[in-house]
């Protein structure tokens, strides 16, 4: 659904943020983009949607160029930023405007995501909480039903409860055809949820692999003792919590902020490791499942 | 390279925008009945037969101030994103603020203007009141007494015209807009100035012969001319060609 | 769902379906929810659901059939018991351990059946 191939991009003449970047995504997936701050994540959001031009490189997003901003292109993607605009309409009446542009929108599911997050639809967005107006365009995020949904920090300002509303919504929005990419500092948020995940560094993608990927090549865990093959470690009671190599070919929860911060103090070896030495041959959601569980129907 | 353009998107596009502006769009349409009033309250039989300087002085002004008071929010960062995710195509965005800043107010404006001219006549008895409507869109006026530009000369092209520099601001200009553009104009302004007292110095050189002062005529005759049509008609076309190339290539 | 820390997700929603196999909650030849429907009973990523089923099928205690979805197979009650004993003994070297750790032998134990 998304190649990025050989993309470069930099703000006017200051330092690159990108530089000949290649990436894929796929449909059916919930993508988690991780990354230190100014690492270019929010820029990749919004090279995805159209809002930026790469300097150099190519984007393809469903077959479409994000920067000819098609109106084809733009009824297939949602992009809700990380500071929401709060326009002076109530949600129900934002809706009635901008509905009719999105030809997938579901008014039943925006009926239910209102009253799932609580919301009150007819008051004015300019006058509820910063909280309050993130739910509300989740909520109409969501009802567009489109193919690519970027959210850029979606639970920043979430109460814990809404956190929980917003997980479970994500999980029943998620279809064979959509693609998800959530940049996130939050991954506790969203830790079984995310997978794929990607971890940004600048100028280069340290990880995009799935979570049955990473727990094949790595270990996370507690251990008495600590070693010096240890990719990062944190001092816990009984002695480590560590990421380490899976040697032994042993199955393990992955805890994606211990994952992260391995990467960050090994970023030559991830690389290496996940990028450069796994082929990338995971197709979209549907091939996988059809691949590997054959007997099972078309629609699950 | 067909893109598709559906009116009614663009018809939605400037409900949308009339409506999120609907409390500004209500006050510049009430003042003009205020308008009205004030000069019947202050100027009686009179004060009706003179409004239509000020109504055409307020219609203009307003007019060209338009476009930054309906587009302020287009290609900004973060108030100006769901608009530029909306899914319409860039020509229909274009054509619907098109529409609106060139088309539908200045012409709402002038119609209410009008029908109010007509209220007047009819409680007045007197039909010198009535705003001389066609006489807004054709002019009359000769350039160098020659050349009548008609249409081009006219209240509504002239506003429109005006009106472009703004149009054109909105595209260019990410963030305070309204500041830019007019620093821009300013600047322009000045720099034309500038080049065209030279140019004149340069040709008030020492001819004082009478065949030559008639060839100072023709050369300034045609000078007029060709200003005009530079000003009066190729300006406003290539700031709204310029706005529109621009919006293709504009970041948020 | 909340999840332990110690175990793979996958293998702890392959736990929790056995468990629902062994209470028989969920019988033989009745159908099973689908890959999205327990990710989001679970509020779990497909994927991870996915290799829950993979695993329990590899194991017979689920198989697939199409148009209809995935079924709890006939021998499932006792292979999903085997399977759950299997992890369950896994975890008996550090039961063992922590045993003599504390000083505690079988007779101690004893007391808290």
């Amino acid at each position: 659904m998304i190649q990025i191939n050989n993309l470069s991009f930099q703000y006017g003449k200051k330092q690159a943020v990108f530089e000949q970047l290649d990436m894929e995504m796929k449909a059916g997936y919930i993508y988690g983009l991780l990354g230190e701050n100014g690492v270019g994540k929010t820029t990749l959001l919004r090279l995805l949607a159209g809002l930026r031009f790469p300097t150099r490189g190519s984007i393809r997003v469903a077959g479409f160029e994000p920067a000819a901003r098609k109106k084809e292109f733009l009824s297939q993607v949602c992009y809700l930023p990380d500071v929401v605009h709060a326009v002076p309409l109530s949600l129900n009446a934002y809706a009635a405007q901008m509905a009719p542009f999105y030809p997938d929108f579901d008014h039943e599911q925006f009926a239910r995501y209102i009253s799932e997050f609580n919301i009150n639809p007819d008051k004015k967005l300019s006058q509820s909480s910063h909280g309050q107006q993130k739910k509300a365009m989740m909520c109409f995020a969501l009802a567009c039903n489109t193919k690519l949904i970027l959210l850029d920090e979606p639970t920043n300002g979430m109460d814990i409860p809404s956190k929980g509303i917003f997980r479970r919504l994500i999980a029943q929005a998620a279809t064979d055809e959509k693609c998800f990419v959530i940049s996130t500092h939050q991954v506790r948020d969203l830790e079984n949820l995310i997978d794929p995940i990607i971890i940004l560094e600048h100028n280069q993608v340290l990880l995009n692999n799935t979570v049955e990927e990473i727990t094949g090549k790595l270990w996370f865990g507690r251990v008495p003792e600590k070693s010096d093959h240890d990719l990062y470690r944190e001092e816990c009671v009984g002695g480590y919590a560590i990421v380490g190599y899976n040697d032994k070919g042993e199955s393990s929860r992955l805890d994606v902020e211990m994952l992260f911060n391995a990467a960050i103090r090994n970023k030559g070896l991830f690389k290496r490791m996940f990028i450069d030495e796994i082929q990338k041959t995971h197709s979209s959601f549907a091939d996988e499942i059809k691949r590997k569980l054959p007997d099972i129907p078309e629609k699950l | 390279m067909k893109t598709s353009i559906s009116p009614e998107h663009i018809w939605r596009l400037m409900k949308n925008n009339a409506a999120q502006n609907a409390k500004q769009l209500k006050v510049v349409f009430l003042l003009v009945p205020i308008l009205y009033g004030l000069h019947v309250l202050f100027g009686g039989m009179e004060g009706l037969r003179n409004v239509s300087e000020s109504i055409l002085t307020y219609i203009g002004i307003v007019s060209v101030l338009t476009p930054f008071g309906l587009y302020k929010n287009l290609f900004h960062p973060i108030k100006g994103t769901g608009y530029g995710m909306l899914p319409a195509s860039q020509e229909e965005k274009y054509l619907s603020s098109f529409a609106i800043c060139v088309l539908a107010l200045p012409l709402a404006l002038i119609l209410l203007a009008w029908i109010l001219s007509l209220i007047g006549a009819a409680l007045t008895g007197a039909s010198s009141v009535i705003l001389d409507l066609p006489g807004l869109f054709w002019s009359n006026r000769t350039v160098a007494d020659e050349w009548n530009f008609g249409f081009f000369a006219s209240f509504y092209w002239k506003i429109v015209a005006m009106q472009s520099i703004a149009f054109w601001g909105i595209y260019f200009f990410k963030t305070r807009k309204a500041g830019k553009t007019i620093l821009t104009f300013c600047c322009v302004c000045l720099g034309l100035a500038t080049l065209l007292s030279i140019s004149a110095c340069s040709f008030s050189a020492n001819y004082y012969y009478d065949g030559l002062r008639i060839y100072m005529k023709d050369v300034s005759r045609h000078f007029t001319i060709v200003t005009s049509i530079f000003f009066d008609i190729l300006v406003p076309v290539g700031l709204w060609t310029w706005a529109y190339l621009k919006m293709k290539r504009q970041q948020f | 769902m909340e999840f332990r820390a110690d175990k793979a997700i996958y293998e702890q929603i392959a736990e929790y379906m056995c468990e629902k196999i062994l209470k028989d909650e969920w019988l033989p030849e009745t159908r099973v929810p689908s890959v999205r429907e327990l990710g989001v009973t679970l509020t779990v990523n497909p994927n991870t659901v996915m290799r829950a089923y993979e695993h329990l099928e590899r194991n017979g205690i689920i198989y697939g059939k199409r148009g209809i979805g995935f079924l709890v197979s006939g021998q499932s009650k006792e292979k999903a018991s085997g399977l759950m004993r299997e992890d369950f003994l896994k975890t008996v070297p550090a039961f063992i351990s922590r045993m003599k750790l504390l000083g505690l032998d079988f007779k101690d134990l004893e007391r808290h059946i």
